[in-house]
């Protein structure tokens, strides 16, 4: 338990650091994409194109502010805000290294029991943010936007639920730094199948989690101009950007460190540099960037689903599969080790 | 319970810092209050509100939702006990599982996922 100013200044520090490196998120999404379809991307401001995010936060400042007639207003504007404050809420719970390890402070704002709920919970609260912008924004794409929206993620939210279940069942904790502690891939070569099968199905729930291609729906713009975003402009629209970056490495995050050790170095390097994998933040973070990548390179090779075929997906396929996980894993746990 | 205050605290600088930057367009000078016009139609001007009417199929999935939604509150708890009880454990959640899924095979023959 950290003193109240210690507290304090790391929850400023993770939401600067957030923000920013969401702003710097949206310039290489854009290069990366570039690049994947064979253009530049943002190259004329500054170099590289390194001052996009800054020209583009002015202009979002500076944009005219829009309200459409018979918006519900309060919730109109709220909405925005409790998308992005539930966002960054949620990243403080992970980890970003072992106890005192970033100059003898702990690497995480806060170290809760039930880490893995409060990931969950806060980040399917954030859906709210979403589901109430397009609602209150009087326009039938925004409406058509957020219930797809809403729809969407409680369909996916029993895989992303389920999937977590093996994980938990193997370290018998939700306390995500224990989880990371106990090192879910390490217990037996048995729980390898069940494990894999959890995580396909944990990366997919989160990429729908998110609402990214190909499971983009509520602000498809092929069909429905942009969904829930379509009535928003200037620093609203700005903020909606900003939560959907910031859930992203919430959910990269969340990813590694479930699966994929989180703070911990890998194992070979471990054996080169004694002590490599203690250090803090590195790897959490280079293991984010993988994800992110990920996320990217799905934009750009992925077509979207079609909403039947999403719903199916979501209900019939992935729910089973990761409650075969689970089930899977619990007779491993129960008959094998 | 004293776990659970940096919550708190990390909600409260959330909530000034986008405070902050939701304040930013009218603190450098914005428009005092906003431009009202129609909301957007692909060109044609709206005439009624546009939450009149929608499918009825997201109630179903919403009361779909709502029922699994339920049952995996009762699995956290479960999956963290698990490897002390064992196969029984196993068993008990098996029996309670196969309950949901009677109702999905259910509501699938009653074509709550036809979607066209």
């Amino acid at each position: 338990m950290d003193p109240l100013w210690v507290t304090l200044i790391k929850a400023f520090v993770l939401c600067l650091v957030l923000l920013g490196a969401f702003a710097y998120m949206t310039l290489i999404e854009r290069r990366i994409l570039g690049r994947m379809q064979h253009r530049h991307g943002p190259n004329r401001t500054g170099p590289f194109g390194l001052l996009q995010p800054i020209a583009d936060a002015i202009k979002s400042v500076f944009k005219e502010d829009i309200i459409v007639t018979n918006a519900d207003k309060v919730v109109y504007v709220m909405a925005p805000m409790i998308s992005i404050i539930f966002a960054l809420s949620a990243f403080g719970a992970i980890p970003g290294g072992p106890a005192g390890s970033l100059f003898g402070f702990n690497p995480w704002v806060v170290d809760l029991d039930i880490g893995v709920l409060y990931v969950l919970a806060v980040t399917s609260v954030g859906v709210y943010g979403i589901f109430l912008g397009g609602w209150a924004s009087n326009s039938k794409y925004a409406l058509l936007g957020s219930l797809r929206s809403s729809a969407q993620i409680i369909s996916y939210e029993l895989g992303l639920g389920l999937s977590v279940l093996s994980v938990i069942m193997i370290a018998g904790t939700l306390n995500l730094r224990e989880i990371v502690e106990v090192g879910v891939w390490t217990v037996s070569p048995w729980l390898w199948p069940p494990l894999a099968v959890a995580f396909v199905a944990f990366v997919i729930s989160a990429i729908a989690e998110v609402n990214r291609t190909p499971f983009d729906l509520p602000e498809a713009e092929q069909e429905i101009v942009a969904g829930y975003l379509t009535e928003y402009s200037g620093i609203k629209w700005a903020l909606y950007q900003m939560s959907e970056y910031v859930n992203m490495m919430t959910a990269a995050a969340f990813i590694s460190t479930l699966f994929l050790g989180g703070y911990r170095g890998p194992y070979v390097l471990e054996r080169l540099i004694p002590g490599s994998s203690e250090w803090p933040i590195i790897w959490l973070v280079l293991k984010m960037a993988i994800f992110m990548f990920l996320f990217i390179w799905l934009r750009a090779t992925l077509p979207r689903f079609r909403y039947d075929q999403l719903m199916r997906f979501g209900w019939l396929y992935l729910f089973e599969v990761a409650l075969a996980a689970t089930l899977l894993t619990g007779a491993v746990i129960a008959f094998v080790l | 319970m004293e776990n659970y205050a940096p919550i708190l605290v990390l909600m409260a600088v959330v909530i000034v810092i986008v405070g902050l930057i939701y304040r930013l367009p009218a603190l450098l000078g914005g428009r005092a209050s906003a431009r009202e016009r129609p909301g957007y139609l692909s060109g044609a001007v709206p005439r009624e509100h546009a939450m009149s009417r929608f499918h009825v199929r997201w109630y179903l999935v919403g009361l779909l939702f709502l029922a699994f939604d339920m049952e995996m509150v009762f699995m956290y708890p479960w999956a963290v006990v698990f490897a002390d009880i064992g196969w029984m454990a196993m068993v008990e959640m098996g029996m309670f599982l196969l309950i949901l899924l009677l109702g999905v095979l259910y509501a699938w023959r009653e074509g709550a996922f036809r979607w066209t």
